[in-house]
């Protein structure tokens, strides 16, 4: 393909920006590259979930296989053979609803960052033989993986509220903005990891052990409560912060309440224990947590500063790339 | 003096490479006192100006530094020293189907590259046409682009950076492919886009390409620039080397000069035009001359019969004429080496500068061993003459008047 620049180009390797604080300034400009290359992006788009379903049987259908699959196996686990939701009082199917919702967050961000770490090797030859503002890879991936989250959650809601589980109310309209908020951190996170892995290939690997544990560290199936319980009972509830510093802590929470998990919703709410004459322990539940804004406001501080670092980083490198893929 | 298209200024390149990945890491160290790489200088003090209009061609044997050198100007890697500037637009061809989308058709991978050189959807529509008619893959535009052959992808490729009308164009090695009929649709455009003032870099092998399309070359070599200047003078100077070196056995593979052979096989050493009256070498002659195209051959390792050819072309590849001691029946009685000389008793062509390329066939004139162009273009001079077009064909005249012979009244 051939490739071309508009206008008048020129480099000085003297006067070249060097840094990674430099390179943070464009970010400015980032969405302009975005918005101007949208008829790439959407290609990109059509080219990853075409080619990632062609010639499958079922399809578009396997993009919500493995976030069921998931819920299956973890609804079996916590759900029945474990029943920790005996301490959240949540019954069969609030927990059910939760731990889906934390399932699709959780995998669609996972998914998109997982592929984002490829993205560049996988474009080698875009990479080499044609100027492209190559900071745009990630996006078509990350846009694939909120199609999954969106049909998952639309499977969600319509379950959710005709039960009488979920109900829509003023936080619902925070939904674009989570989404957006999601979109910012994903793609900070992806363009990071991006740029580790053509540096080091090793990247993928450390990221996926890694992932795994992220999983279990991230509310998807255990509830604030549950934690708050425990912290509670060892006297250790001034550490309950150190496990809402991650990241996707607030992310997912907005994410539940966007979708329709109210103050109702016995996970949704603080815990109470009380201690009898005995010295016997029992809990029960309390005030509900903080509202969608609280933890949208708290995610966008962590989307902001993971695209900063991670725009900065790959740009700062991205001069090197066609020499190291 | 017009600002030069493009102005590369003492630029270098070095990659480095790691015997294993633990290098790279042992280098940022601080403990580490010794490097734990090896440099490979890819580009040393690069240094020109190409000024608008001009054609330039890249000569050079593998790992020269030329494909660095297109990629830098692309801008899709950097120099690590030095400096470089380019005027106007500037499309560029590094690889034939890079980018493309084999699932894609056609149709959408022409919009879908339009897209990615910044045209809108309206532009490119306008455009549409013209590259469908260029590439003549009417048959296959809505096809997905991996049923194409190689051939078709490059023509895709070719049309779509012709369309978007470049101020400058750089190809690496793209001519190769495609068909006669392609290459030469290829060349008239370039020459086209020439006359328009428009500036082409150009990467190749071919020599015969090099010196058929571009007034100016660079040779280089390890990283630097060995020579540059009028093409003809560049690529025979570099043919000379080429042969030197294969010559003496200095390199196991040789370069494509200009196409791949191997020394097992019959193949040409040498051809150069000559003087059939005094013998000596000489590439400017006047019509009546008398001129030799004296080839050295040698024969392969096993001696077989071979034939000896010789095409005279004009710039644009058309073929003029040829011979061959296949079509002539005259036997080539060489077991090792010999010299064969076309004698054209009569050189009876018009002023304009022809390429000869001559080949060494097996014995049915089919099977192409090896060619190589003359070490100069034959230049032909009449200044004296008014005649027009290419050949001085012998002739004479004879007039009949048919007018009414008036009677004596």
């Amino acid at each position: 393909m051939p490739s071309v620049t508009a206008r008048d180009h020129s480099y000085d390797a003297a006067t070249a920006t060097r840094g990674m604080l430099r390179h943070a300034v464009p970010l400015f400009g980032y969405p302009g590259v975005i918005a101007s290359h949208t008829t790439i992006l959407a290609n990109f788009f059509r080219r990853d979930l075409l080619g990632r379903f062609r010639g499958s049987f079922l399809g578009v259908f396997w993009v919500l296989v493995q976030p069921i699959f998931l819920f299956a196996i973890y609804f079996f686990v916590f759900g029945f053979l474990f029943a920790h939701r005996a301490m959240t009082g949540a019954d069969k199917v609030e927990f059910a609803l939760y731990l889906f919702s934390g399932i699709l967050a959780y995998t669609s961000f996972n998914e998109a960052t997982t592929r984002s770490c490829n993205v560049v090797l996988e474009n080698g030859n875009l990479v080499k033989k044609v100027a492209f503002p190559c900071e745009l890879l990630p996006i078509p991936s990350i846009l694939v993986s909120m199609i999954v989250y969106a049909v998952g959650a639309a499977v969600l809601l319509s379950v959710g509220l005709s039960m009488g589980q979920l109900r829509l109310g003023w936080s619902t309209a925070a939904l674009p903005l989570v989404l957006l908020v999601h979109f910012v951190m994903t793609l900070g996170f992806g363009l990071l990891l991006a740029t580790l892995q053509v540096l080091v290939r090793d990247t993928i690997h450390l990221y996926t052990i890694f992932s795994q544990a992220w999983f279990f560290l991230s509310p998807v199936f255990w509830a604030h409560s549950l934690l708050e319980g425990k912290l509670l009972e060892n006297g250790l509830e001034r550490w309950a912060f150190v496990l809402e510093l991650n990241p996707l802590y607030p992310l997912i929470q907005a994410h539940r309440l966007a979708l329709g998990f109210g103050p109702d919703h016995n996970q949704m709410r603080h815990v109470v224990m009380a201690k009898n004459a005995a010295g016997e322990v029992s809990f029960s539940t309390g005030a509900p947590l903080p509202d969608v804004w609280y933890y949208l406001g708290y995610a966008a501080i962590w989307a902001t500063v993971m695209l900063v670092i991670g725009y900065s980083f790959f740009m700062s490198r991205k001069r090197k790339f066609s020499d190291l893929v | 003096m017009t600002e030069p298209a493009i102005s590369v200024r003492n630029v270098s390149k070095t990659y480095r490479i790691y015997g294993n990945p633990f290098g790279r890491i042992k280098e940022l160290m601080p403990w580490n006192d010794r490097p734990h790489h090896r440099a490979v200088h890819a580009l040393n003090g690069v240094d020109f100006d190409v000024a608008p209009g001009q054609c330039v061609g890249l000569v050079g044997g593998n790992g020269a530094g030329k494909s660095t050198l297109l990629k830098i100007l692309t801008g899709t890697t950097f120099p690590d020293t030095g400096s470089y500037s380019i005027h106007g637009k500037v499309a560029s061809l590094l690889e034939l189907g890079a980018g493309f989308t084999m699932d894609f058709s056609g149709r959408e991978n022409i919009y879908m590259n339009g897209a990615m050189m910044g045209f809108s959807h309206r532009e490119m529509k306008d455009r549409f046409d013209q590259i469908l008619e260029f590439s003549e893959l009417h048959d296959f535009i809505d096809a997905p682009l991996r049923t194409y052959s190689s051939g078709m992808v490059c023509r895709l490729g070719f049309s779509v950076a012709v369309a978007t009308d470049p101020d400058v164009l750089i190809i690496d090695e793209i001519l190769s492919v495609g068909d006669m009929h392609f290459q030469r649709k290829c060349v008239e455009r370039i020459y086209d886009y020439k006359k328009r003032g428009k500036t082409l870099f150009f990467c190749s092998h071919s020599l015969y390409d090099v010196r058929q399309i571009c007034d100016h070359a660079i040779w280089m070599d390890h990283g630097r620039m060995r020579m540059q200047g009028d093409s003809v003078a560049v690529t025979n100077e570099y043919a000379t080397y080429q042969n030197q070196l294969s010559d003496s056995g200095a390199v196991e593979s040789p370069d494509l000069v200009p196409t791949d052979f191997n020394h097992d096989l019959p193949h040409l050493v040498s051809a150069e035009l000559i003087d059939l009256e005094t013998g000596e070498p000489r590439s400017r002659f006047s019509p009546h001359d008398h001129v030799g195209v004296r080839i050295h051959v040698r024969n392969g390792k096993v001696p077989e019969e071979i034939t000896v050819g010789v095409a005279v072309t004009k710039r644009d590849r058309s073929i003029l004429f040829s011979a061959s001691t296949e079509m002539d029946r005259h036997p080539v009685d060489i077991r090792r080496e010999g010299i064969v000389t076309l004698e054209l008793n009569e050189l009876r062509l018009l002023a304009g500068e022809y390429v000869l390329m001559c080949g060494v066939m097996d014995r049915h004139g089919f099977h192409r061993h090896h060619q190589l162009p003359t070490r100069e273009n034959l230049v032909v001079q009449n200044a004296k003459m008014r005649d027009l077009g290419v050949f001085l064909h012998p002739h004479s005249w004879r007039v009949e008047s048919l007018d009414e012979v008036e009677r004596p009244v």
